[in-house]
């Protein structure tokens, strides 16, 4: 792994503010853009959808480092377009709405290192988790959001409205207690 | 004891609130009693759910980056700039081709554009044997995922035994590289070795190789040959294509 992504993923590993100047970086990065732009183009995708599949690919880029699913064997840069690419040929398959040819055959077991084979993770928890993500308010939204990306409580307490650290702890911990009765069908 | 109390040990085990002692007893407790196992579950599905959470508030952030619509990177542009040019002189030579073709073809597809929109890359997972510890398979996986066509060319093209999931490698990475030819001839390959992991597929993949070539009748005989596979899946596209054809 080079020195440069050595940092990045080291930037959001740590989260927060650190984990946000990478992604500026990683989004403003004009390499990355026109190689994604081209490969988008090359696939017959049209220049309207890069903007959504580049930050959805970033989105998952992220998520996947934070869950240690990334194991280093390409560089990020080289992921970012193999996350891409797979969103792209998810999107172009829903639009045509045809049948998912089985084009995939594992070579020997399911399990991969960098295959971003979980692309549609997000997407597919989303529907499944909808009722419950319907039933938390904002507030709890907001702070469970904030402290999953490693924002500090002094970090989450500015950009909410609570009013310091000790307040924002206690609340999350409610949020999170609050989540696990919908879970089991116990919220009131 | 409530429910309420030992989601909140969960909760504090799982953000690291307890003592080494408190956490020893508690994954001892955790292993044997299966009211906590339930409330471990039940925590889990909520992190499931902060994880959406937490990839919304990227998105979100992220939306607010994005550059304004009229605007575009220097990198872009450039490749659009060049693309542009190269697109701008193959619809002048496309629309002559087609005005000609048109007389006697009336489709509003070529075989190419349609093998081009019925092609799908493999996903080539890395290999984990104990057995055979391969390293040259999974460096030449690697190169897939990085779309190294040529290492896998240059490594595989001039080898005269090699494995089913090599020739399959090698196939595909031909057909990235549009040599037609040599995608049908390793294609060929696997569809004679008859191995039904492999045969099927790589029917299709020389049906839509032989669409690029222009070769529509073999195609058709590959497309009706899969109109009577095993697998649903390929019978289905196999019939789609058909059908554009």
């Amino acid at each position: 792994m080079s020195a440069p992504d050595n940092r990045i993923l080291q930037q959001i590993a740590e989260g927060g503010k650190s984990l946000e100047q990478v992604m500026q970086e990683l989004y403003t990065d004009e390499q990355c853009r026109g190689q994604a732009l081209s490969l988008l183009l090359r696939m017959g995708g049209r220049e309207q959808d890069f903007e959504d599949i580049f930050q959805d690919g970033i989105a998952h880029l992220i998520m996947n480092i934070r869950k240690e699913k990334f194991k280093g064997e390409s560089s990020i840069k080289t992921y970012l377009l193999s996350i891409c690419k797979h969103l792209w040929m998810n999107k172009s398959r829903q639009q045509a709405n045809r049948k998912t040819l089985l084009v995939s055959q594992p070579l020997a077991s399911e399990t991969s290192t960098d295959s971003p084979e979980d692309i549609l993770l997000y997407q597919e928890r989303r529907q499944t988790l909808q009722v419950l993500l319907n039933k938390i308010g904002d507030p709890c939204r907001r702070i469970l959001s904030l402290w999953s990306l490693s924002y500090s409580m002094d970090e989450i307490s500015q950009l909410t409205d609570y009013k310091n650290a000790a307040v924002v702890r206690k609340k999350k911990h409610h949020c999170l207690q609050q989540l696990m009765m919908m879970v089991r069908g116990e919220d009131s | 004891m409530s429910n309420n109390h030992l989601s909140d040990k969960i909760i504090r085990y799982h953000q690291g609130e307890m003592a080494a002692a408190e956490r020893q007893a508690f994954e001892q407790e955790l292993s044997s009693d299966e009211q906590l196992q339930q409330l471990q579950a039940d925590y889990e599905v909520a992190q499931s759910a902060v994880d959406v959470l937490a990839y919304d508030e990227l998105r979100s952030k992220l939306r607010k980056m994005a550059p304004p619509l009229q605007s575009s990177t220097r990198a872009a542009s450039s490749w659009r700039a060049a693309l542009s040019y190269r697109l701008a002189i193959a619809a002048t030579v496309l629309l002559l081709l087609v005005a000609g073709a048109y007389l006697w073809w009336p489709t509003t597809s070529t075989p190419a554009s349609l093998a081009t929109s019925f092609y799908e890359a493999p996903n080539f997972s890395l290999v984990r044997s104990e057995q055979t510890n391969d390293d040259q398979l999974t460096a030449l996986t690697t190169a897939w995922q990085q779309a190294d066509y040529t290492y896998i060319t240059q490594t595989l093209g001039n080898s005269d035994s090699l494995k089913a999931t090599e020739t399959q490698l090698l196939a595909h990475a031909y057909y990235q590289q549009q040599e037609w030819d040599k995608a049908i001839v390793s294609f060929t390959t696997l569809v004679d070795q008859q191995d039904e992991r492999y045969a099927p597929l790589a029917r299709w993949h020389r049906a839509l190789s032989y669409l690029q070539q222009g070769q529509t009748a073999k195609a058709r005989v590959d497309l009706q040959l899969l109109r009577g596979s095993d697998n649903a899946a390929l019978r289905a596209q196999a019939g789609d294509l058909l059908e554009e054809l």
